[in-house]
């Protein structure tokens, strides 16, 4: 039975994609027009051409960050719904120390944009993480909290203090020396996608292969048992949530120096809610993570031309990624739930239907 | 300074507040029933978006605002549903369901208005509600009827308020509601459908909240617009844990954060005097503020946010 289940859950992700676009599909159908020419044109828009290509990939990277972020912090037993708020934080840290301390030669202010990114996004998890592990407040409100307290501060430095003279509320361009490196002449790629591949490499490395990733694990599964074993829990929540904050924003700060070059209003188009989604369909598994991220960036870069070729409203995107999270999770739930598998061997008792080892239960 | 303590700008203000308090006090009141029940449901901002568009198709089509209203009620009904069935029937989780109502409500709203108004999404307006004065406090002389000059949805909104505490404290439906919300065990030892009773609750949330969506695009702003709701859902959210979980404190936190709002739209509009961003903050920082526990305690209902099994 163990192994039916593995299975099934293996099959839940293509199961629940399949399903959602689907739906979509009648979506299209409704609207009179052709559902594959649609996807077609959803899937040119998307790997259709270099270009097209190097956008997917820039909206990849940053839900593989923020993918792993709220993964990182789940595995620990914390939900992390503020990611969107670590990674506007992210930009921030990034953008001003690549501001200030511009003189530096690229070797050095490079990686230390990215620091900082990292360490004020983490500095933006830790709160939540803190008052989690040492007063027991529920982290789920706290940090959706921090989210719009990040959005609005990025929103006052970009207003002033860090506003650039001019008619634009945005920050002066960084310098080139702290520019990720174009992977691909005339897109927008950049060498962040190998900085995320990385990452979840060594996501998965640290939790699954390491005594803190164990520890850590041990924690998310039952906290009680891990504290007789003698872990810090308090520690390890707090530190969970940190590291998942500096993760989201490392997807602020990749955004910035290898795309953005400047931190401006609107900043972000929602990667830290999407790394919610990205995290929940790959079923918490780090290396999950990167094909997820590389589905819903391409469904985000294609649905434009789709919308342009075919007339199809963009939103549709929404809807279909939507559902496809509602389909994840709720597949779950049933396959977990002795509950509902109880209830459905009890109706299987009552009318003699159903599988014969329902049945026989 | 002397722009703000001019008698106009005063008064201006405080309508604005009521008007912007009005659609969180629905959906907070909203929200607050589904707590009760266990359901924590952060999927808000979307069951106001749906709501604000059907209500627009409501009063679009029928020419009539009241229409409106009732339809943003129907949307929200049908859209948290899709919550309900996942974390009441099937026990998925419930913050994972309500990111998803936040995700595909938006997204499903204004996929609507673009697939019948085109994909520009053409500017549509409609006949919103006429402004009554309140009987009473309106004769009071000069101010009267400046202050108390509003449309019917404001009133019904602050109308709800004890009709909400009067369901949840003095009633035998309120009791079971909270008792599922406190100790679920308990009550279906003692024969209450706690399903039920969460759907019921998930009901008069998406109603709630479909309205508050509705009263944005109807009765306050006449028109639909994509995020127009601009994370009100959110702070509805925060107005029921700031307000403790009881409905004249909820009413007070919305005011409050109806306040900020409205100050920052005006400081915006005269200049910056202070960083608006900082009153856009403060909903979010008296929460957390409020949860830390430095002024007093929030407690809320000990089984939110918790599926609920039958048989463990």
């Amino acid at each position: 039975v163990k192994n039916q289940l593995k299975l099934g859950s293996a099959l839940l992700p293509p199961g629940s994609i399949v399903c959602a676009l689907l739906i979509g599909a009648v979506l299209i159908i409704l609207q009179g027009k052709n559902p594959l020419d649609a996807y077609s044109y959803l899937f040119q828009g998307a790997f259709g051409n270099m270009g097209s290509f190097g956008e997917t990939m820039v909206k990849t990277v940053p839900m593989i960050f923020t993918g792993l972020a709220v993964t990182f912090a789940y595995r620990c037993g914390v939900f992390n719904i503020g990611a969107e708020g670590q990674l506007m934080m992210g930009a921030l840290g990034t953008t001003w120390f690549a501001l200030t301390f511009r003189s530096l030669p690229g070797l050095l202010l490079l990686p230390l944009s990215l620091l900082a990114g990292f360490a004020l996004g983490a500095v933006w998890g830790a709160i939540p993480g803190y008052l989690k592990a040492k007063r027991g407040l529920n982290e789920i409100i706290n940090t959706i909290m921090l989210n719009y307290v990040a959005i609005q501060l990025v929103s006052w430095a970009i207003n002033g203090p860090l506003r650039e003279p001019g008619p634009n509320p945005q920050t002066p361009r960084i310098p080139q020396a702290a520019w990720l490196p174009q992977l691909l002449p005339g897109t927008r790629l950049h060498a962040g996608i190998i900085a995320a591949l990385i990452g979840a490499g060594l996501v998965y490395y640290f939790l699954f292969h390491t005594a803190y990733g164990y520890k850590l694990r041990l924690v998310g599964i039952n906290p009680q048992a891990a504290q007789y074993a003698g872990v810090n829990v308090p520690l390890y929540l707090t530190m969970a949530l940190a590291i998942s904050g500096g993760l989201a924003g490392l997807a602020g700060a990749g955004d910035i120096l290898g795309v953005q070059h400047r931190l401006m209003d609107g900043f972000s188009s929602g990667y830290g809610f999407d790394g919610i989604a990205v995290a929940m369909v790959a079923l918490l598994q780090p290396l999950g993570v990167i094909p997820i991220a590389l589905l819903f960036g391409a469904l985000r870069t294609g649905a434009n031309t789709m919308q342009r070729a075919a007339g199809i409203p963009s939103y549709i995107v929404d809807i279909i990624q939507g559902m496809i999270i509602y389909f994840v999770v709720a597949a779950t739930a049933v396959l977990n739930s002795d509950d509902i598998l109880n209830r459905f061997r009890r109706r299987a008792r009552e009318t003699g239907t159903g599988p014969r080892e329902a049945r026989e239960h | 300074l002397s722009v703000i303590l001019t008698q106009g700008f005063l008064i201006g203000l405080l309508i604005a507040t009521v008007r912007l308090a009005v659609p969180l006090l629905y959906t907070a009141l909203g929200e607050m029933f589904s707590e009760k029940a266990g359901l924590l449901n952060i999927g808000l901002e979307g069951i106001m978006t749906f709501g604000a568009v059907s209500g627009f198709f409501g009063a679009y089509l029928t020419k009539n605002p009241w229409m409106g209203m009732i339809a943003g009620i129907i949307g929200g009904v049908i859209i948290n549903m899709i919550f309900a069935f996942a974390t009441v029937s099937l026990k998925s989780d419930q913050i994972v369901n309500g990111m998803v109502i936040t995700i595909l409500a938006a997204g499903a709203a204004s996929y609507l208005y673009r697939s019948v108004f085109g994909i520009s999404g053409t500017d549509m307006a409609i006949n919103g509600f006429k402004e009554t004065v309140l009987p009473l406090l309106g004769q009071i002389p000069l101010l009267g009827e400046m202050l108390f000059k509003y449309t019917a949805p404001v009133y019904i909104a602050f109308l709800l308020v004890p009709v909400c505490y009067v369901v949840l404290y003095k009633t035998t439906f309120g009791l079971r509601l909270r008792s599922v919300g406190e100790y679920p065990q308990a009550a279906d030892s003692l024969g209450i459908n706690v399903d039920r009773m969460r759907y019921v609750a998930a009901i008069l949330c998406g109603a709630l909240g479909g309205l508050g969506g509705a009263y944005m695009s109807v009765a306050y702003m006449n028109r639909f617009v994509d995020n127009m709701v601009a994370g009100r859902g959110f702070i509805a959210l925060a107005a029921v844990i700031f307000g403790n979980w009881k409905p004249g404190q909820v009413m007070v936190a919305c005011l409050l954060f109806g306040f900020a709002d409205a100050l920052q739209l005006r400081l915006q509009a005269i200049g910056l005097l202070i960083p608006y961003q900082f009153l856009v903050m403060l909903p979010y920082l008296l929460t957390l503020i409020a949860i830390a526990g430095v002024v007093g305690k929030t407690v809320g209902p000990a089984a939110v946010g918790q599926p609920y099994h039958r048989g463990k």
